[in-house]
């Protein structure tokens, strides 16, 4: 009765945390303020050369307004972006979207020249969006400065994808967790021998590969509507959580497919622990090399706002308890599956 | 896009139907591991 009891305790707390999560991320967690900043390579052009402005906006205004898409889908320079994004991300990482200005009307390039304002209008956007960019060159240098400035900014397509976010992160955190258990699991059926463990480390990289499979959807969603592409396979973050989603999944295979008990459990025992590499490999692929993707957990803080994290936190915790009570749920199943066994085998393999 | 689908609305879609599909999974297998077990302890 008391685990039962538990059982529904967990449950509960589980679907509190879930709607709670989910109101917060609606209508709680804030929609950081719009801003544009310039690719920082602009301080290296020399005067006098054709020039185009790749800025990148981030942040949403207005969330309650915002009926039109901001960037233009079919002329972003992805390669621009992808060299001075570690100039952008750490500070104002969410909603971080290129949009390319070309200087000039028309879509035209204009060759700067010293002590000249450029101001650009309308353009950049794939549909309503209007803006300008005041281009200040001074004439005292040989160098154009960084400070392009966006004093109007249109509104965008879809204000609620950065809450995907709220889905997205806690996903990929808890498969990480589950995989981490998984790791435990193999090395202490290693150690113990004990069938407890390995039934154990099997359940979580079950439930590991759910909550990747929904990080691995969830992401490109979000990022059709901020990279204007669903998948990057030039993406080192991308492509090691698809490789780690492969690997775990394979461990899966391998205990389904490998008849005899005691060697299935040996073998994925071995192949869970090395398969957990691709764990930090996945976590920390956009820290050390580049990606596109936003790192939210790192030594700049990834720029979460109070309520934005507190709102992450709530969400994990959720997560965490989905993960719980979901492990919960297989491993009682399982010791159905093991009372089968048992039986099966008092009275002679028969079914 | 205007009018369409939100993004955001397709990727909580999607988090539903995972674990939906996990729970369902759990359930037929503990439901057919019911009936073999009735059936094995009527043969025991």
């Amino acid at each position: 009765m008391n685990k039962v009891r538990r059982k529904l305790g967990l449950l509960g707390l589980t679907f509190a945390l879930l709607l709670a999560s989910t109101y917060m991320a609606f209508f709680y967690a804030p929609i950081p303020p719009m801003g544009v900043k310039v690719a920082d390579s602009l301080a290296g052009e020399s005067i006098g050369q054709q020039i185009q402005v790749v800025g990148f906006v981030y942040g949403i205004q207005n969330a309650t307004t915002v009926p039109s898409s901001f960037w233009l889908a079919d002329n972003i320079d992805y390669l621009r972006w992808q060299d001075h994004r570690s100039g952008l991300l750490g500070a104002d990482w969410w909603s971080v979207r290129p949009i390319h200005v070309v200087l000039g009307s028309g879509g035209d390039q204009v060759a700067l020249t010293e002590g000249v304002n450029v101001s650009v209008s309308g353009h950049f956007s794939r549909t309503e969006a209007n803006g300008t960019v005041n281009m200040n060159v001074p004439r005292d240098s040989q160098h154009i400065q960084t400070n392009v400035d966006i004093t109007r900014i249109g509104v965008f397509s879809a204000p609620l994808s950065q809450k995907i976010f709220y889905f997205h992160m806690p996903s990929a955190w808890v498969a990480y967790v589950a995989f981490g258990v998984t790791l435990v699991g193999s090395a202490m059926f290693l150690w113990k021998r004990s069938e407890v463990h390995d039934r154990i480390a099997g359940y979580s990289a079950e439930l590991g590969v759910v909550f990747a499979t929904i990080a691995i959807i969830t992401g490109p969603i979000w990022a059709k509507e901020e990279w204007g592409v669903y998948w990057r396979w030039d993406d080192t973050k991308l492509v090691a959580t698809f490789i780690l989603w492969i690997v775990f999944f394979g461990y899966l295979v391998l205990r389904a497919t490998v008849q005899d008990e005691g060697k299935m459990r040996r073998i994925s025992a071995i192949y869970g622990m090395l398969a957990f590499v691709t764990v930090p490999l996945s976590f920390l692929a956009s820290r050390v090399m580049q990606s596109f993707h936003p790192t939210v957990i790192g030594s700049t803080g990834g720029g979460l706002s109070a309520d934005a994290g507190f709102t992450v936190i709530v969400a994990i915790a959720a997560f965490t308890c989905l993960y719980l009570s979901l492990l919960w749920l297989r491993y009682s199943q399982g010791e159905m599956e093991k009372e089968l066994e048992s039986i099966k085998k008092e009275i002679g393999g028969e079914d | 896009m205007a009018g369409a689908f939100e993004p955001l609305y397709w990727a909580i879609v999607i988090v539903f139907v995972c674990i939906i599909a996990y729970v369902g999974y759990i359930a037929v297998k503990q439901s057919k591991m019911k009936q073999a077990l009735e059936r094995l302890k009527k043969l025991k």
